[in-house]
């Protein structure tokens, strides 16, 4: 888009499809409206004292109302659930009504019976499932940064992880108290992602000695990929690896300015340093192979001396001399 | 025949007789019917709370067509004296899981290690217990899981304590064996890679975690952290001198403590977390070696043979910083959500080498004069200050339409200094010395802004448009490869039109659509992100009779089109996933998987020696497999035992041919009510078609017990 907005070079460009399909989007945007059906209600507790004729007549009943018929769930819900303590707790409005603090009132409900009386997440949009749960869990450090994360973006309900209900080796506790069971729940949407952790050189998700979640926050970070971070800005990864956290007196810029994943395959590979490529020299040969230096060359990294023979395998494998990549307190070609 | 013989054990075990598990079973069933109907009764909370009814699907418990006949007034007629007596709540629950594992290996050990590393003997093989006393004034629960202790490469603990509004302690342990004894070069003409093991780890990963927090679920939240990451070992890896490399010992031996205090103030319309931290970090590595060395040089230098007689290296660094952090979440009004972060901190770094080394040696100072021993002393420190922090903001303010902003800045430079001090002894005799003051500063500047909007056309149908902007600046002293070389300003600036869609055009199906264009207009590295398209398309469908079906499909490209660039990347993922589990897996479950990836890479590059361009093509194409299966074993109306089954499998062509198996199998068999047999097999095998000494097959068996508690 930066060629887009300069004009010609825009039109000789590949970028020509990527605007129509854009443009198609906006204009389908613009459009629909006039063809919108009926919006879900407005959730969340406000909305059902201010809402409709309608839902002024709904009233809350009590989870003891509830439990007549939904026995099982609440009896679950009471023992092991952490949101019991809506139940029992004063502070937080809800104090004998915590399934309506989800479910909305269930005076309707009750009388019919139907469940189109009832708010039920399976019948709602991935926003309103979001402001159901984020109008108690929003104000929490974990969602700082939501908004930029993929899983909001893309309309990932908190319910497609969560599931409130369930107890026992079920619950959602109790799963994601293991690395396997935070793994599992990943791995059924990220599959692509699962199936590089099946490759010989990776990190130990299989075996359970890691989560997913140990590099990534599945529900926000400012970061790209949701990526953590550690120790105040380090990203996620020198959580493990603290020693190549540095400052180091001589730094290898991208371990700085870019993300590891410039160098290194996080998930897997067939390198056994998880290197994005087969071989070491090539991953940084491609980048050290500048003749002149910036402004002249448009890209860092100076092209070797010319005593790297290539033909001999001592200097293929560059990191046996430049054996401090990841930066140097001795030296700033990093050969110690 | 080991198989075999792993299996057979758990017959022995049956001769005890059948579990009356599934009596049990009903029993349960019929005491939970009973409870159910008490509960219609009793309506206070406390009886409910130690009912130990189990969990039953909502369908077996009341039959839908019952559901609108059962009234309030109805349940209050039923009998009293059906209800059973509540039964305690259990104290104590989980199990624990001990048993032994046999390894029969074959193929090249160091990379069975490098890859597996199982080892046999006996093993706590997992643990998970929860202790939950009643009434105590200090403690709802306590949680220990252990998997994989008594010898495994990687073993974890977990401890969960937890009081209900006045505390909550996480401890978390991981002890990760980083075992490499492979290089990440190797010839693949050569019989056995060169430089094979020059840089090779035997150490170990540990990472302990502790979490402290007071008050949790109330309105102020004290918090309070220590984390202790370390690494020790043993490896190899080379003394580097002018002209050879000599390959030597090394210990590792680094720790990083951090500590970590705050205040987290959550309210309903807003939250707070203030934080402030520290961390210190002890890197004491040593080199030495044990021998004369002739190194990885093959001709003479100048009529001389090198030689290392002796050598020796010690670091001592010592890194440390603290760091303050504030978290910021609002929504002044229900048509707004704000979000902002601010971190600075300001690490530092003190260095000390200590290095000699004997030999016939060149003289760094001079290429054509010979050593017989150098000693060097360096002292270097870095300082890196760096403040960043972000802020974001969702507006509603129409129904159908949500509009979200978000801004970051992130910036630092280091500032690193040293001076080396050289003390020579000559080969021709005399001694000299040498100072040499050097340092490097590294600035970077980086920002990002991007602007969403987010449109619900339908009650499922939503679509979204926005724009990104990527920029920045580095300084650097990295385009010239001579330590003395002149510093580099570069920029960074991506522009980026961002699209997508979520629809669920019935129940059933759901499809998410995530794209992302961009037009670099200038990045850092050759390879760095430049014109960019990343496509991403989610299909979830459910059938009847609980089958789940997944499609996943991802296109990622990166071009950087500049004629002294000219790379291409491309990668493709195609992935199938079909989930098969009915009434929650109790007698089957399946999930199987299958992904076709690609990797296509294209650059060129320059020969130092000759500065002629090479191309530098990398591809990977692999076929991945994934297979669970669960399955019942109703051995009769009384007895059933539980075998599991699958595995993965990835074979990929191209530049480095990979194919690696991974099945198993798991039986599980009930001998009395607190006490299971399992037995387990898995099959590791590697081939890699140009690296054939990177190759090994393994069979592991682990029989063992478990102890329900």
């Amino acid at each position: 888009m930066g060629r887009l907005l300069k004009g010609p070079a825009f039109f000789q460009s590949g970028v020509r499809m990527r605007f129509r399909l854009l443009l198609w989007t906006a204009v389908f945007a613009l459009a629909a409206p006039a063809a919108a059906g009926p919006q879900d209600k407005p959730q969340g507790k406000a909305a059902e004292q201010k809402g409709p004729e309608a839902a002024k007549k709904k009233e809350y009943v009590g989870s003891e109302t509830c439990a007549g018929c939904h026995d099982e769930i609440y009896s679950n819900f009471t023992k092991k659930n952490p949101h019991a303590i809506l139940e029992t707790n004063k502070k937080r409005g809800w104090e004998t009504k915590a399934c309506e603090a989800c479910h909305g009132p269930g005076s309707v409900h009750a009388e019919t019976n139907s469940a189109d009386d009832i708010r039920s997440p399976k019948n709602m949009k991935a926003a309103a499932i979001d402001e159901m749960c984020l109008s108690c869990h929003k104000n929490q450090p974990t969602h700082v940064g939501r908004l930029q994360s993929s899983h909001a973006r893309n309309n990932v309900a908190c319910t497609q992880c969560h599931n409130v209900h369930a107890t026992g080796a079920e619950s959602t506790q109790a799963q994601y108290r293991q690395a396997a069971g935070i793994n599992k729940k990943c791995a059924s949407c990220h599959s692509d992602v699962w199936a590089s952790f099946q490759k010989p050189y990776r990190h130990k998700l299989n075996e359970g000695a890691m989560a997913c979640t140990g590099c990534h926050n599945p529900h926000a970070s400012f970061l790209n990929k949701n990526l953590r971070l550690t120790s105040g800005t380090e990203p996620g990864c020198m959580a493990c690896h603290s020693d190549k956290r540095g400052p180091f007196v001589f730094e290898h810029a991208p371990v700085k300015n870019e993300p590891c994943s410039i160098c290194h395959e996080p998930h897997g590979s067939a390198n056994p340093r998880m290197l994005a490529r087969a071989q070491v020299l090539n991953l940084c040969l491609e980048c050290h192979s500048n003749i002149q230096s910036p402004p002249k060359a448009t890209t860092a990294g100076g092209v070797p001396p010319a005593i790297h023979d290539l033909r001999n395998p001592r200097f293929q494998n560059c990191t046996i001399c430049h054996q401090k990549i990841h930066g140097s307190n001795a030296n700033g070609a990093m050969l110690r | 025949m080991r198989i075999w013989l792993a299996l057979a054990l758990p017959l022995a075990l049956l001769a005890q007789g059948p579990a009356n598990n599934t009596k049990e079973a009903k029993g349960t069933k019929t005491r939970h019917a009973k409870s159910t109907k008490a509960r219609l009764v009793k309506t206070s909370t406390t009886a409910r709370v130690a009912d130990p009814a189990p969990a039953v699907p909502a369908a077996e418990a009341q039959q839908p067509g019952q559901k609108a006949e059962v009234q309030p007034e109805q349940k209050k007629e039923e009998k009293p004296a059906e209800s059973p007596a509540p039964v305690a709540e259990k104290a104590v629950s989980g199990y624990i899981d001990l048993g032994a594992r046999w390894v029969g290996w074959a193929g090249d050990r160091n990379t069975y290690r490098s890859v597996v590393n199982l080892g046999q003997g006996v093993r706590l093989v997992g643990m998970d217990t929860a202790y939950e006393p009643t009434g105590s004034k200090w403690l709802d629960s306590a949680r220990l899981q252990m998997f994989n202790w008594g010898g495994d490469p990687y073993n974890t603990a977990r401890l969960d304590l937890l009081k209900r509004g006045k505390y909550r302690y996480l401890g978390t342990y991981s002890n990760v064996a980083y075992f490499n004894n492979l290089p990440s070069y190797a010839d693949p003409t050569l019989a056995k890679g060169v430089y094979f093991d020059q840089r090779s780890y035997d150490s170990t990963i540990r990472n302990l975690d502790n979490d402290l927090q007071i008050f949790p679920g109330g309105r102020f939240i004290p918090y309070f952290g220590y984390t202790r990451n370390s690494g020790n070992g043993y490896g190899v890896t080379p003394l580097v001198e002018v002209s050879n490399e000599y390959a030597l010992r090394n210990v590792v031996d680094w720790h990083n403590d951090e500590i970590r205090g705050g205040l987290r103030i959550e309210m309903r319309r807003w939250h707070v977390t203030i934080e402030e931290g520290g961390r210190r970090l002890d890197d004491n590595q040593q080199v030495y070696s044990t021998g004369p060395l002739t190194g990885n040089r093959t001709t003479p230098y100048l009529g001389q043979t090198l030689t290392l007689t002796s050598g020796q290296q010690q670091y001592r660094i010592r890194s440390q910083g603290e760091y303050t952090k504030g978290l910021l979440t609002a929504n002044p009004w229900d048509w707004l959500d704000l979000s902002g972060s601010v971190v600075r901190t300001r690490p530092k770094t003190d260095a000390n080498l200590y290095q000699t080394q004997n030999g016939t040696l060149v003289s760094p100072v001079s290429s054509t004069t010979f050593l017989t021993a150098q000693t060097d002393t360096l002292y270097g420190n870095a300082t890196m200050p760096r403040v960043s922090w972000s802020a974001g903001a969702e507006a509603r303010a129409a129904g159908r339409l949500r509009l979200r902003e978000s801004f970051e800045s992130d910036r630092f430079h280091t500032d690193g200094t040293s001076t080396l001090l050289s003390n020579y002894i000559f080969k021709n005799g005399g001694n000299g010395t040498s100072t040499l003051p050097d340092g490097e500063r590294l600035e970077v500047s980086q920002y990002r802004e991007q602007v969403e909007a987010l449109y619900d056309v339908l009650k499922h149908f939503t679509i979204r448009g926005g724009f990104r902007y990527v920029w920045g600046d580095s300084v650097m002293r990295a385009s010239s490869f001579s330590i003395n070389g002149p510093t580099d300003r570069l920029d960074l600036k991506r522009y980026s039109g961002l699209a997508g869609f979520s629809a669920r055009p019935f129940s059933r199906l759901s499809l998410t659509g995530d794209f992302d264009i961009t037009n670099g207009v200038k990045t850092y590295y050759r390879t760095g992100l430049m014109d960019t398209n990343t496509y991403r398309l989610l299909g979830r469908l459910t059938l009847p009779k609980n089958f789940f079906f997944n499609a996943n499909y991802l296109y990622f490209t990166n071009d950087n089109p500049d004629p002294g660039v000219n790379y291409h990347y491309k990668s493709q993922a195609a992935t199938g996933s079909l989930q098969w589990i009915p009434n929650s897996g109790k007698n089957i479950s399946i999930v199987a998987d299958y992904t076709y990836s690609q990797i296509k890479s294209d650059i060129n590059f320059l020969n130092p020696a000759s500065l002629t361009p090479l191309a530098s093509p990398y591809r990977d194409f692999a076929n991945t497999g994934v297979l669970l299966a669960n399955l019942r074993l109703p051995f009769s109306k009384t007895y059933s035992g539980r075998l599991s089954f699958g595995g993965s499998f990835i074979t990929t062509h191209g530049t480095r041919p990979t194919n690696y198996f991974q099945p198993q199998g798991r039986l599980q068999l009930p001998v009395t009510q607190r006490l299971e047999f399992f037995s387990e097999w898995r099959y590791y095998g590697m081939h890699q078609e140009l690296y054939g000494y990177e190759g090994f097959r393994a069979h592991t068996y682990t029989g063992g017990v478990r102890l329900l508690l």
